[in-house]
């Protein structure tokens, strides 16, 4: 029955009893927890957080500069592709959620935004750094987020930026350990290369960072190449994210 | 009676973990309510009765972080009848020694675990472990004190 539920992308029976029952009054809380967290954390950090935040002011005011010409850009870009007949470009409405809860043993996190405001199974979840992982089920307010450290059978289509570049199949190994696999046992890839999504994926926009290659060895067995990858996204430490719809 | 008292404790405790665990960790290592709870409440039940507990508290925590039901609901089971059947080594029960019960009974459900759910990385999963008997064996002083009056607890 779970897994039933879970291939349709909603929350079975049982579960969905007992988020009913639970969360109603632990999100809430959750909210506030976090704030003390926060405010703990600001106490001890304090000096760091006000570097941070002067670079961040600096980073916006330079993105301001930038943001008009990226729209005529984004907007000359769609009227090509309707000229083309291309299909419309995916990851254009970005839905802000909250990171509510994080079970690293299960390679799951679960955000405040649900059905309610059009999440759906399958969208990509990012943080500033990079991919965070896949929705996979959805309730009406909040979302399981699949991370990308998941084992198959999860995997997503990958590739190395390089000039070609190369794709291959990417699935987790740990939490800051993830693996792409290449057919090709020839493959032209190095350490220390950015690894991005494919976009061969109706829901997945390409060229979303997932992280650097650290090690890179070959499956003699299977004729393939494999490739360690280093997640861009430090999961323990993201607080807001954003799903791409 | 007592049945209502325990699935009053097994709800604060879901939504202590749900919003609390995650936000008090102390160096990395955070509580694990709902294992706590079981250890704890069973502590004053008969076996089939903290297995049933054990039981539902597996349900509570895998059915919250939306993980496959099983692996939880077997380690917990075991977990919270294991702390009934400890009872009958008729070990006073002070502060240490509920301290001393949580924090062992936490590494063996989170054994179990280990060894039904297979998670990736066991180094850290271990390490995650030790912390986690620390601090359930702190918090389950206070806990087996506000529990101790509603659950009454019988030696067999």
């Amino acid at each position: 029955m779970q897994t039933t539920s879970r291939m349709a992308g909603r929350t079975d029976f049982v579960s969905g009893v007992v988020k009913t029952t639970v969360d109603p009054v632990a999100l809430p809380i959750a909210t506030v927890a976090q704030s003390f967290h926060d405010f703990r954390l600001g106490l001890f950090k304090s000096g760091s957080l006000i570097e941070e935040n002067r670079r961040l002011r600096a980073l916006a005011q330079a993105a301001e500069l930038y943001g008009g010409r990226l729209q005529a850009l984004e907007t000359e870009l769609e009227e090509v592709r309707k000229l083309a007949k291309f299909a419309e470009s995916v990851g254009k409405i970005r839905i802000p959620a909250r990171v509510v809860h994080y079970a690293p043993l299960e390679n799951r996190l679960t955000i405040n935004a649900g059905s309610d405001r059009l999440v759906r199974q399958g969208l990509p979840v990012i943080a500033g750094e990079g991919l965070v992982g896949i929705v996979q089920t959805v309730d009406a307010k909040t979302a399981q987020v699949l991370l990308l450290s998941s084992p198959p059978p999860f995997k997503i289509g990958a590739k190395v930026l390089r000039d070609p570049p190369a794709f291959g199949l990417l699935h987790g190994e740990a939490a800051d350990r993830l693996s792409v696999e290449f057919m090709e046992a020839n493959t032209p890839i190095e350490n220390g290369d950015w690894v991005v999504t494919s976009g061969f994926s109706e829901q997945i926009p390409a060229n979303i960072p997932i992280g650097r290659i650290v090690q890179v060895r070959r499956d003699e067995e299977f004729g393939t190449r494999v490739a360690q990858v280093f997640p861009a996204v430090q999961i323990g430490r993201i607080r807001d994210v954003v799903v791409l719809r | 009676m007592k049945g209502l008292w325990v699935v009053l404790a097994l709800w604060v405790c879901a939504i202590l973990e749900r919003s609390l665990a995650p936000n008090i960790t102390v160096l990395g290592a955070r509580p694990d309510f709902l294992m706590l709870v079981s250890i704890v409440t069973s502590l004053g039940l008969s076996r089939s009765g903290a297995a049933v507990t054990g039981f539902a508290a597996g349900v509570i925590q895998g059915a919250l972080i939306g993980a496959n039901l099983t692996h939880y609901v077997f380690s917990r089971a075991m977990t919270a009848f294991v702390a009934a059947w400890s009872r009958q080594l008729r070990f006073e029960m002070s502060p240490l020694a509920v301290a001393v019960t949580a924090a062992v009974l936490t590494v063996f459900g989170r054994l179990l675990f280990m060894v039904t759910a297979g998670p990736k990385g066991i180094a850290g999963f271990l390490g995650d472990t030790m912390g986690t008997a620390i601090y359930n064996g702190v918090l389950a002083i206070p806990m087996y004190a506000l529990l101790r009056r509603v659950l009454n607890p019988v030696v067999r």
